[in-house]
């Protein structure tokens, strides 16, 4: 975001300016962190020196990040803490006040895997570990925490459950908290779990500033979804301003006013600032017949787009379609050299083992890749040297473990043993995230083993060949040309008739798609649909176009392209 | 914020000690008693301008009167703590905003080597202290002390360059440019100045030898010569040359006074501290010794009061000042006396029940304070004739009641009671001497008396013992065992009969003699009669007699004695301006026995167990 260092957009600023507490959502690439860091910028010049803020991220990195970003040119952190939760809830609070009310510790605290317990209390905690939430902690539990406390014990997944007992109970924290913050700000707000969220509320009655950054793609799943329902229901907690960051600064303006200007139009609370241009990189494009001619459209146009977009490669181009079935016919019917990446049903799992799993995935087939990125990607503050030597290990072993197969022939062959495979895989989610262990990542995972195709879909792209992927697999990845098909009636948003009234189930998740479909382009989006379309069972269809694209407010927002070559 | 208590544990002088304080503290006390110590050992802990050496245990620093004393230790106490504390302590800040620091001092008894530990924590236990890396609290919390050999004339000078500096700096930009155009006049006069000074004869022959001289020296430089300036040619360095001088409708006074030297000093010191309380990052106390230095009473009186109302933050003065005395509530007047070679704090410190002593005073508290809180012993008398008569007669006995720290206070007014409950609460002995009353009991006919002043003086006593009559305690009967047999005898002390009131009968004189002898031993004395009637019934009964003769010549007065007692202290005043050196011929008589028993006391504070 080296463009705008110096000038903050008008949706930038109201964020950066606002001091109240606030709920932010923003999109990626939409100068998010450049906004957070300028906003604590500003809180670090206003209040005295023994005051901080609160920066709460999800990984250490993001946590140093957002450090190194805050405190560039020489800005004096003082009192900030920044980290993530879990060193928050254990630093700040439970080893500091629990004392108050748990006793003295007879030595240095260890935080301990529920399962590495000592005896009889491995079999105390796992007895009433199912439970799990704040809300549930029942005498027993505290006489058996207040225990552990005493010989310098905190079982790692009680982090939360404990730091609200004892922000509850100890006053002196509480004052303390007050005393020493202005503001709390936790990004990735979509992750939280209950006692997080519990914290970050119980911090704002305090009268800390609270502001919650959500990310846009999840945020939009997720104000479906159960998991996201904490940022849900801070949009709509009085004295909580929202905001929207949604401005892709990756993306062509016209791009992004368009996602805007989408997400605006379907979704209550988003008011997105548009920024006025001229050049139109939003194109929408009938081909008249159905997917064959498309795809011979797609090959003739290819070249002419590179030409005048100035694409470097065919690496840069995306095919973004709505299953794996449309993947591979397209696949097959271009001529232009191209590669589908399937879309495995890991890829849709949101979970954090399952996204544990994707990127160990993405290392054992990248020989570019190391396992230190991925080690510092997801490692937080108890990342002490022992750790993270554990930690590599661990990666590293996933690769070594897949290597020793010796082909990907061999470890789809009927009969191969998958279970060492999986373990060194549990092994290393086990050690970033044991609190959320996921079994059926692990059942997705041993599927994707299993299974040729959605093993190659995890192989590093070649900068020769186009990319043919779902709107699902899209996600995180970035390409100069985007061609989003599948823009029909019925299939976008998914539509079906039900005693005569239409009814969109999954709307918000259609909504998710063709937001992050279409913001996947930097330089030029052709949004396609075609007078035809063949249903899932190979029959002809009429096709009419979807109805994000006939919508009378984002018209003027794209061009039509309807009988030029192009 | 403030520092609510202070623990000393065999520091200095100090061999177990607690003292309260309140938001203004001060600390008075006899010199040497330890009031400099006391705010020492709060600068171990607090003071920014103590370097870590400084702050190294010296052998002297461990208490000296008792053996095997290789630790000793300082416990701070605060209360009502300030965010920017509160933030710095996190969890040594205790569930009731109650914060501790320690100090620690060890000292190996065989190799002498010495350390010291500070700890910070919640509760003044091993378990809930948390030792500390040095004193790296300072930025947040710390103390500002000005001793009482401050420099004045260096720092004024010093504090001359910031105030000059800041006013700088809060020029307007058109105030900038006008001081810059008056500035270059001033360049201008300045040369003219110099020009003329070079003129005067004596400057320049004073030169003449020397730029010979330099001629010699650096022929190729014959321009340069040395002249005598009167400022520098640079116009800042001169005006800023200028000095702080008083204006007095506008005629000028150099400074110079140590006095007002003093003021200037505390007030320019108060203001930049004012300032400073404006960022609340750093909590100050502040600690200033004998701010009445080199002022009169009436500046004394207004420097306490600016130094307790200008500062916001915790304040803590001492003084050997009535004055400033008198300008603080008795509950925060620390009284530090010494006992055996121990310094304590009377009613350890800051305490309301001071307070409740003074509540009887009412507005003579000004009056009474003063001389109260400076005192070892406190002779207690009826009235002005008694002061009169035993300040002659302890000088006339040799007895320097200054170098013994006694103050004859008179109870006449206040009463008695008043007093004792405050130097009770205060520590301060005392002795008293009050007249033997007899009284006649109203309308009782044949009349019928009772021994009024001996029935009041052990009245006194009782509660002075605490002894409530109605609920006499196993502990009282152990330690007062004669005192309680005495109080079923007080009836004899009333309704008795007599022809003659002034002659009275065996049984009367003996059951008032059994409680006189009781009250002695507490040091309450009771008169024969009263201190005139006393004298006649002395030695010095001689010169008395002549005397009244004589003033009854010259005043003229029908009866001498009745207009004795009606004027008791002219009366004094006049016997004494006449006959103070007969007062030697009274050693050895009853008279002069609570004077002696002042002494005894006075000395009895500086033994040696």
């Amino acid at each position: 975001m080296k463009n705008n260092k110096l000038i903050p957009t008008e949706e930038q600023r109201k964020i950066i300016e606002d001091r109240g507490n606030c709920v932010v959502i923003a999109a990626p690439g939409s100068g998010k962190t450049f906004v957070l860091s300028e906003k604590i910028k500003c809180i670090l010049d206003e209040v005295p020196d023994y005051k901080g803020v609160i920066a709460i991220s999800f990984t250490n990195k993001a946590s140093d990040e957002l450090k190194r970003r805050s405190l560039e040119g020489g800005y004096n952190p003082k009192n900030s803490f920044f980290g993530t939760i879990d060193s928050f809830c254990f630093v700040e609070i439970i080893i500091a006040f629990g004392k108050h009310i748990f006793g003295y510790p007879e030595k240095e605290f260890d935080v301990i895997e529920s399962d590495k317990l000592p005896e009889p209390f491995k079999q105390q905690v796992e007895g009433f570990s199912e439970v799990g939430s704040y809300d549930d902690l029942t005498e027993d539990h505290l006489k058996v925490y207040g225990t552990l406390f005493q010989k310098g014990i905190i079982v790692l997944d009680s982090l939360g459950i404990l730091a609200n007992y004892v922000f509850d109970n100890s006053k002196a924290c509480r004052l303390y908290l007050k005393a020493r913050y202005s503001h709390v700000i936790i990004d990735e707000y979509q992750d939280s779990g209950y006692e997080q969220h519990l914290i970050f509320t119980k911090l704002a009655d305090l009268g800390v500033k609270a502001v919650a950054v959500g990310d846009v793609n999840q945020a939009i799943f997720g104000f479906a979804g159960k998991d996201m329902k904490y940022l849900r229901s801070l949009v709509g907690t009085d004295g909580f301003q929202h905001h929207s960051l949604l401005t892709n600064f990756r993306c062509h303006v016209s791009i992004s006013n368009y996602a805007k200007k989408f997400i605006g139009t379907f979704l209550e609370g988003f008011k997105p600032t548009i920024i006025e241009t001229d050049d139109i990189r939003v194109f929408e494009k009938q081909v008249i017949g159905h997917e064959h001619h498309i795809a011979s459209w797609i090959d003739t146009a290819i070249p002419v787009y590179c030409e005048t977009y100035g694409i470097s490669g065919l690496g840069a181009i995306g095919i973004l379609v709505s299953s794996n079935r449309k993947g591979a016919f397209f696949n097959e019917a271009l001529n232009t050299s191209s590669r589908h990446f399937v879309t495995t049903d890991l890829d849709k799992e949101i979970n954090l083992w399952g996204m544990t799993f994707r990127r160990l995935l993405l290392y054992v087939f990248d020989p570019m890749d190391s396992a230190y990125e991925i080690f510092v990607a997801y490692s937080d503050i108890f990342a002490d040297k022992r750790f993270a030597k554990k930690a590599i290990r661990r990666i590293e072993k996933v690769k070594a473990t897949i290597e020793e197969i010796g082909s990907i022939e061999g470890l789809t062959a009927e009969g191969a043993n998958l279970e060492p495979i999986v373990a060194s895989f549990v092994d290393v989610a086990e050690v970033f995230f044991s609190k959320r262990k996921n079994s059926k990542a692990i059942t997705l995972l041993e599927a994707v083993l299993k299974d040729r195709k959605s093993l190659e879909s995890y192989f590093p792209p070649n900068p020769d060949e186009v990319q043919i992927m779902t709107f699902h697999k899209s996600k995180g990845l970035e390409f100069d040309l985007v061609f989003h098909l599948d823009l029909y009636e019925y299939i976008l948003p998914r539509k079906r008739w039900n005693n005569g009234r239409a009814e969109f189930p999954e709307f918000h998740q259609s909504i998710n798609l063709h937001y992050v479909a279409a913001t996947r382009a930097k330089k030029v989006c052709i949004l396609v649909h075609s007078t035809q379309r063949q249903n899932y069972r190979n029959e002809l269809k009429q096709g009419n176009s979807s109805e994000f694209l006939t919508h009378q407010k984002l018209i003027h927002l794209k061009e039509i392209r309807r009988n030029s070559i192009c | 914020m403030k520092i609510s208590q202070v623990k000393l544990k065999r520091f200095r002088n100090f061999y177990d000690s607690t003292i309260n304080f309140n938001l203004k503290t001060l600390i008075i006390g006899a010199n040497d008693v330890g009031k400099t110590n006391l705010l020492y050992a709060l600068r171990l802990l607090l003071d920014r301008t103590l370097s870590e050496a400084d702050i190294e245990p010296k052998d002297s620093d461990f208490f000296a009167y008792a053996s095997d004393v290789n630790e000793f230790s300082i416990t701070l106490k605060f209360e009502d703590l300030t965010d920017n504390v509160r933030a710095r302590f996190k969890e040594n800040v205790s569930e009731e905003g109650i914060l501790f620091l320690k100090y620690i001092a060890k000292r190996d008894p065989y190799s002498g080597k010495k350390e010291i530990e500070v700890y910070a924590g919640e509760e003044d236990n091993e378990e809930k202290l948390s030792l500390l890396q040095g004193r790296t609290y300072l930025r947040t919390l710390n103390i500002k002390y000005i001793g009482s050999n401050r420099d004045l004339i260096s720092y004024i000078k010093r504090e001359k360059k910031y105030l000059l500096q800041e006013a700088k700096e809060e020029r307007k930009p058109e105030e900038e440019e006008a001081d810059n155009k008056v500035q270059d006049i001033i360049q201008e006069k300045l040369e003219e100045i110099n020009e003329e000074i070079s003129k005067l004869h004596y400057m320049k022959k004073a030169t003449d030898g020397i730029n010979a001289e330099l001629g010699e020296l650096s022929f190729h430089h014959e321009t340069q010569e040395v002249i005598f300036e009167v400022g520098s040619y640079e116009p800042t360095t001169f005006i800023e040359g200028a000095h702080l001088a008083s204006r007095i409708n506008g005629r000028h006074l150099a400074i110079g006074g140590d006095g007002r030297n003093n003021q200037i000093f505390l007030s320019l010191w108060a203001s930049k501290n004012k300032m400073d309380e404006d960022t609340p990052t750093e909590t100050v106390i502040f600690a200033i010794e004998e701010p009445e230095a080199h002022l009169h009473p009436h500046q004394q009186r207004r420097l306490a009061e600016y130094l307790s109302n200008n500062l916001s933050s915790q304040v803590l003065l001492t003084s050997h000042s009535p004055q400033i005395a008198c300008k603080f509530a008795p509950s925060s007047i620390v009284r530090l006396h010494s006992k055996k070679l121990r310094t304590s704090a009377a009613s350890e410190g800051c305490s309301p029940s001071i307070t409740n002593a003074f509540i009887d005073f009412g507005h003579r508290l000004d009056v009474i304070a003063s001389e109260v809180f400076f005192a070892d012993v406190v002779f207690l008398v009826e009235g002005q004739s008694e002061i009169l008569f035993y300040r002659a007669l302890a000088e006339e006995q040799g007895i320097d009641l200054d170098r013994y720290n006694i103050s004859i206070l008179m109870a006449d007014g206040v009463g008695f009671e008043s007093y004792i409950a405050i130097l009770d609460k205060l520590e301060i002995d005392f002795v008293l001497r009050t007249d033997n009353d007899v009284f006649k009991i109203p309308r009782s006919n044949p009349a019928i008396y009772r021994l009024a002043g001996v029935e009041r003086a052990f009245g006194f006593l009782l509660k002075y013992l605490e002894i409530d009559t109605d609920n006499i305690t196993d502990e009282d009967r152990e330690y007062y065992e004669e005192v309680i047999n005495l109080i079923d005898e007080r009836v004899d002390l009333r309704g008795f009969v007599e022809d003659n009131i002034d002659d009275l009968s065996d049984d009367t004189v003996e059951a008032m003699t059994k409680f006189r002898d009781h009250l002695k031993g507490f040091g309450f004395f009771i008169a024969d009669k009263d201190l005139e009637q006393d004298l006649i019934d002395s030695p010095i009964s001689e010169h008395i007699e002549s005397f009244i003769e004589e003033y009854q010549d010259s005043k003229d007065v029908a009866d001498p004695l009745k207009a004795m007692q009606k004027n008791k202290a002219t009366f004094m005043y006049h016997f004494l301006l006449k006959h103070k050196d007969k007062l030697g011929e009274l050693e050895g008589h009853s008279i002069t026995e609570p004077l002696l028993r002042c002494v005894e006391l006075s000395e009895s504070r500086v033994d040696e167990e």
